[in-house]
């Protein structure tokens, strides 16, 4: 009896724990926005403002992402940023690395952050060119310009500009980390990302392709 | 089994066959008709993030470099719909065979060989309180010790800003154990390989103070500079807590020589990253004062640890690859111990070895080896449990896992996530020798053990 009601007692201390815990997260859990020190540009809100630094773990505070895998969004055209975070929001972009990241990040996003959002990104100061292998740049770079004709490779300046700046929903290229875009050009190959054109004109790249063009791209300003 | 605990040992072990069970079921069930949808890590987390399982995990629980990020901004990132509270559960299961039997049984719930276990059910309270305080604090029954207890608490403030043009993120955790902060696997605590073992075995004598000796035994704080995720630096400081405190909390006891005074603790690492890899080069250590076996007449020992890390990853789309290694340097000066008669040298050192390489298939399939080598002066008081008076333990671990959802949960059940391990441990020195070394012919070999386990996390 002595033990059962040790035991009840004990339970009882236990269950007070969780509950002041419980009552402690109820208590401070109203949700004040982090502004910090983030740069907040025209037209950003304050609720963009606050979420820009989960942003900011993989994509830098000023848009430029220390790894490769993350994409630099500095100087990224508004409108592509915001085509990307509606597929994430609404899970038509399906490769892997978007499902790992991205999807839960922007289930809850509005149009109005969103639109925040690609402005901050957008006014960012483009990252510095990467240095690259010349030989792999020149090959890049023909590419880029004039496609591989006999593979039916477009030239990647017909849409994505004639410095790799992007225009509108066509993103912009230059100065994007060389490891992120191979790994693009290969999810558009193999249909993990879904986009028409772009899997035409990847599915005609050799390996060797898409290393120079992204060498080039990572290297171009 | 005989004895005041053989009914308990009875039906211990039969509610464990039967939760064993249970979760092989449930998990066939799962692995049948699960319709593979978004995955979780610590579920928690995952409903906070909307995130899957391997944006923080190269095979749970071992941390990505987004992960560390996670870990280091507080576990506040958010996104997904989480609930209100942020709770989940791990339940562990387990099998334990060793070459020949315990001598006697590790604790009165257990048999001296082949053992199935259900080893623990944990609750966590891990996630976002406000945006710049989170938590990862659990609790957990086990059927083992007959317990309920809190475990590892780390409670964060964490914000950022830029220095040098570069951003920065800094922080302060209250915790209860020292180098639970870390945001990388290579020794420190216990959140280091391999992340599960047997709790029905005799450990080896030795172990540094910094791999968890005085985990849950303490509390403190640590504050930390991560600088433009390259340069990371933590200090902090923990002290003792009062038995009666940690009884109230269901902590068992470990160790007869808690921490006296404060005991300083501190980190520095540099972490480049290109590609798809990251390599961490660091060194950590503590330094603490304690009082042997509860005994102050004859002052405190003193033990510093210093310790060398490193750990590269290569995370790619299907394959991935970690290295780490870390190497542990102990000095005692244990005057107190040896006047009160605990030991005979006034000095005694310690140093612990500890790599592993793992491989992961598509963060679904993992296979890991690593091994482990202690060793230190002789002391025939400190280290009496061992005929020659010798800390040396060394082997190796193997281990193979199976992680189903680490991208995706069933749809009936999207927080529902399983690890399911199958481990190997080869020793080649038990407590200072191959053979007899407890004086009654026990070789180090008899003690290789095979461990099965899986962990059930919702």
């Amino acid at each position: 009896m002595a033990e059962a009601r040790i035991r009840r007692r004990d339970l009882a201390r236990r269950l007070a724990g969780v509950a002041a815990l419980s009552g402690l997260s109820a208590l401070i859990g109203c949700d004040t926005p982090r502004h910090g020190s983030m740069p907040i540009v025209d037209g950003v809100q304050s609720q963009a403002a606050a979420k820009l630094h989960t942003c900011a773990a993989c994509h830098g505070r000023q848009g430029v992402s220390r790894a490769e895998i993350f994409p630099n969004l500095a100087g990224q055209q508004k409108d592509y940023i915001i085509a990307q975070l509606t597929a994430f929001r609404d899970r038509t972009r399906q490769d892997r690395d978007a499902k790992a990241y991205m999807w839960g990040f922007a289930v809850r996003l509005d149009p109005m952050t969103m639109q925040d959002f690609a402005a901050y990104y957008a006014a960012q100061k483009p990252a510095r060119p990467a240095a690259g292998d010349k030989a792999e740049i020149a090959v890049g770079e023909a590419i880029y310009k004039t496609g591989v004709a006999d593979r039916g490779v477009l030239a990647c300046a017909a849409c994505h500009g004639e410095r790799g700046e992007g225009n509108a929903e066509i993103p912009r290229l230059a100065g994007q980390h060389r490891d992120y875009l191979m790994v693009q050009l290969k999810a558009f190959a193999s249909g993990a990302r879904d986009n028409g054109a772009m899997s035409l004109v990847a599915k005609g790249m050799t390996l060797a392709d898409i290393k120079a063009v992204a060498t080039y791209m990572a290297g171009a300003s | 089994m005989t004895g005041p605990f053989s009914r308990a040992r009875g039906s211990t072990l039969y509610l464990s066959a039967l939760a064993a069970l249970a979760m092989g079921g449930l998990a066939l069930v799962v692995l049948a008709v699960g319709d593979l949808k978004s995955a979780e890590a610590l579920p928690s987390f995952a409903r906070q993030t909307g995130q899957q399982c391997v944006a923080c995990h190269n095979g749970f629980p071992e941390l990505t470099p987004y992960g560390r990020q996670f870990k280091l901004n507080g576990y506040t990132f958010s996104g997904g719909d989480a609930p209100a509270l942020p709770i989940a559960g791990l339940i562990i299961n387990s099998f334990t065979h060793t070459s020949k039997d315990l001598p006697e049984p590790a604790l009165p719930t257990s048999s001296r060989n082949n053992n199935l276990d259900l080893d623990a059910v944990n609750l966590y309270f891990a996630g976002k309180i406000t945006s710049n305080v989170g938590a990862f604090a659990q609790a957990l029954w086990s059927p083992l010790t007959r317990r309920s207890q809190l475990f590892t608490t780390d409670i964060r403030y964490a914000d950022s800003t830029e220095l040098f043009g570069k951003d920065m993120t800094f922080g302060l955790s209250v915790n209860n154990n020292p180098g639970v902060t870390d945001p990388w696997n290579t020794g420190q605590s216990f959140w280091s390989y391999p992340y599960e073992n047997s709790h029905v075995l005799i450990p080896p004598l030795a172990s540094t103070a910094v791999q968890g000796r005085y985990a849950l035994q303490v509390v403190g704080g640590t504050g930390y500079v991560s600088w433009n995720q390259w340069l990371y630096a933590a200090a902090g400081v923990y002290g003792g807590v009062d038995p009666s405190t940690l009884d109230a909390l269901g902590i068992n006891i470990r160790g007869l020589s808690p921490v006296d005074g404060a005991a300083p603790y501190w980190r520095l690492a540099v972490e480049p990253a290109w590609g798809h890899s990251t390599l961490e080069l660091g060194t950590f250590g503590m330094a603490l004062s304690s009082d042997p076996h509860r005994l102050t007449s004859a002052g405190t020992d003193k033990t510093v640890d210093v310790g060398l890390d490193t750990e590269y990853q290569y995370l790619a789309d299907r394959h991935s690859l970690s290295l780490m290694g870390s190497y542990i340097h102990e000095r005692t000066t244990q005057s107190a111990s040896r006047a009160l008669g605990f030991a005979t040298s006034a000095h005694d050192e310690l140093n612990a070895v500890n790599v592993k390489g793992t491989y992961n298939y598509d963060q679904t399939y993992g296979a890991n080896l690593g091994y482990f080598r202690t060793g230190g002066s002789r002391d025939l008081l400190l280290y009496g449990a061992a005929a020659n008076g010798s800390p040396n333990t060394s082997g190796w671990i193997g281990e193979l896992d199976y992680y189903p959802f680490s991208r995706g949960g069933p749809s009936f059940w999207t927080t529902l996530n399983f690890k399911f391990g199958l481990q190997y441990t080869a020793y080649t020195r038990f407590d200072g020798g191959a053979s007899n070394y407890d004086g009654l012919g026990r070789r180090a070999g008899d003690n290789n053990t095979l461990f099965l386990y899986s962990w059930t996390i919702f």
